[in-house]
């Protein structure tokens, strides 16, 4: 633990500031910085915290001082009071992840999805629109679908991506081993895939070490699309709103090639749609 | 304890509930036999006759495993606080500076950590390689205010490498301006950011009136959780490159940003791959690594 008067005696050393100045700036008497850093007089909270906004020292380091002197760390930077917009609310997603050139989507904490570019539908081959019109809610969870060939048959790395989400769903407070009705609504829509996924399911579960999720980590995707070829991917995983315990899934290409598939994916996309569309014209004018 | 709260719309949650039981098609016996609250309690709570103690609550929310878009409504509407984060208190969800080093050598792609002062306080190879100075060294020689990212960024002459210098810079000024804590005005900066101008004004004078500039423009951004920037990077050797990049929560209670460069195209891919042959490095390792057979997902 350093010490605070030490710490502070440094900073405002090392900006060239008296203490008269200092002093002004953060609304305190030259006094009181001068008992603070010989270690005359106890620090108050507010004047402490004072010195070190004026003093612009970093976060952690501020904690640490504030802690040595007997107060609680500030916990977080960013309350709801304070910045009521620093998470996604739920309306802000379509938008944020259209902003991404890669396939992105959102994930809840129960690894439903919540929200995706069309980079992720062209290279999933899926509208997800007209998905979630037609599907429950159990059957929006990525994992209920791992079994689904269109998802199997195209992973590369099955296991992996299958981890990643068993890594979500195990940091969540439930136990396999104990009934639990949503994973097995999961489960059940799972098995209505190919069976034989069945049992890597269960392998990948128990190898998969619980409560190792963190505010940023990433997983591999080797993903194969049948015209255009291998994409590699090393996907990042980050906070998108911890209230809501939604994280974005940014899947980003491992070079160029990738990159180029993507290119032509998203082409064949875009016509895709556009035929749909012309047939829709032509279905609403022939009614 | 919360408090029950009265001004909220009772009844709500008690529809929402019976919803979220129908919908995983879970009897009233069976969400008692898993709960530990009774049948009758549910169906009490359900058809309005009871009101919950907030331990039946939970107990019947964590045997449905409702997420908490939806747990939290139930909350709310039952006059219980909601759930806001399942993180706050776990160990080992945020980064620790001491981490970050070996964290951000795990990408192929420039990737460093600013804390909330934007100073760099991690960088992997590929950002040192790209920005053509060795942080790992550079760290123990340079003071924190040294290794302030404006101020790196001047002695490496980020503002003539950088096609959109301005474009970045107007950005770091809308989160400045829109941060209750950090400095909003520069006529009038604090005596940190006056000497991070300092710096930056000593290594490379002709650039101050263009970070001028970018500060009028700017207008507050609320600060959010994720942001991201375009870099336009020419490189003396390897030409034209293009980042997409991200910055995403290293930790929130410490003030740790994780900033990725991610390549956009082709061309960018093959600029880092002659960068990472430059370090003795095999560009074609990614691949490797990827068509490897693994079993488990690799920490």
């Amino acid at each position: 633990m350093p010490d605070w008067r030490a710490s502070l005696h440094r900073s405002r050393r090392s900006l060239g500031l008296s203490r008269e100045e200092l002093g002004r700036l953060a609304g305190v008497s030259a006094a009181t910085v001068r008992a603070y850093e010989t270690g005359r007089r106890r620090a108050s909270r507010r004047h402490l915290q004072a010195l070190i906004w004026t003093l612009n020292v970093p976060y952690d380091e501020g904690n640490a001082m504030l802690e040595d002197a007997g107060f609680a760390a500030r916990k977080t930077r960013f309350t709801p009071q304070n910045h009521p917009h620093y998470y996604y609310a739920a309306e802000e997603l379509p938008r944020a992840v259209e902003e991404a050139p890669w396939p992105e989507f959102v994930l809840n904490d129960a690894v439903e999805l919540v929200a995706a570019n069309s980079a992720v539908q062209a290279v999933w081959d899926v509208d997800v629109a007209a998905e979630r019109a037609v599907r429950s809610q159990v059957q929006m969870n990525l994992l209920s679908v791992a079994s689904d060939g269109r998802f199997a048959d195209r992973v590369g790395n099955w296991d992996e991506v299958v981890g990643a989400l068993a890594t979500v769903l195990k940091a969540r407070p439930h136990d396999i081993d104990h009934p639990n009705p949503y994973l097995d609504a999961v489960l059940a829509e799972f098995a209505r895939g190919d069976s034989a996924y069945l049992a890597r399911l269960t392998d990948v579960w128990v190898r998969t070490p619980p409560h190792d999720s963190r505010c940023y980590w990433r997983y591999p995707v080797v993903w194969r699309d049948a015209e255009h070829g291998e994409m590699r991917f090393l996907a990042t995983v980050s906070v998108c709103s911890e209230p809501d315990g939604t994280a974005f899934n940014a899947w980003h290409p491992l070079d160029g090639q990738t990159w180029d598939a993507l290119a032509r994916v998203k082409a064949r996309w875009t016509a895709v749609r556009a035929l749909a569309h012309a047939g829709e014209v032509r279905a609403h004018a022939g009614t | 304890m919360p408090a029950r709260n009265g001004h909220s719309p009772d009844g709500e949650w008690r529809q929402m509930l019976l919803r979220a039981r129908k919908r995983l098609g879970v009897s009233r016996e069976a969400l008692a036999t898993l709960s530990g609250v009774s049948a009758s309690a549910v169906r009490g709570y359900e058809i309005g006759r009871r009101h919950p103690k907030q331990d039946s609550l939970e107990a019947i929310l964590d045997a449905l495993k409702l997420d908490r878009t939806e747990s939290n409504p139930i909350r709310e509407s039952a006059g219980f606080a909601p759930v806001r984060s399942l993180y706050d208190h776990r160990a080992g969800y945020y980064f620790t500076v001491e981490e970050l080093q070996t964290e951000v050598e795990r990408v192929p792609w420039p990737e460093f950590v600013v804390n909330d002062t934007v100073e760099v306080v991690a960088a992997n190879r590929m950002a040192s390689a790209v920005w053509g100075l060795d942080f790992q060294a550079e760290r123990k020689r340079r003071t924190p205010l040294q290794r302030n990212l404006l101020a790196v960024a001047s002695e490496m002459d980020f503002p003539r490498v950088v096609e959109n210098w301005d474009e970045i810079l107007e950005l770091l000024a809308s989160v400045y301006k829109g941060s209750a804590n950090m400095d909003s005005d520069l006529g009038e900066p604090s005596p940190y950011l006056a000497q991070v101008i300092g710096h930056f004004t000593t290594a490379n004078p002709q650039f101050l009136q263009r970070l001028l500039e970018a500060w009028t423009r700017a207008t507050p951004s609320p600060a959010k959780v994720r942001l991201t920037y375009r870099v336009i990077w020419n490189h003396r050797r390897h030409g034209r490159m293009i980042f997409h990049c991200v910055m995403g929560t290293a930790s929130e209670h410490e003030g740790l940003t994780f900033n990725d460069w991610i390549p956009v195209n082709p061309a960018t891919w093959t600029a880092l791959h002659g960068l990472m042959l430059e370090l003795g490095e095999d560009p074609r390792a990614w691949e490797q690594y990827l068509s490897r057979p693994r079993r488990v997902l690799e920490p």
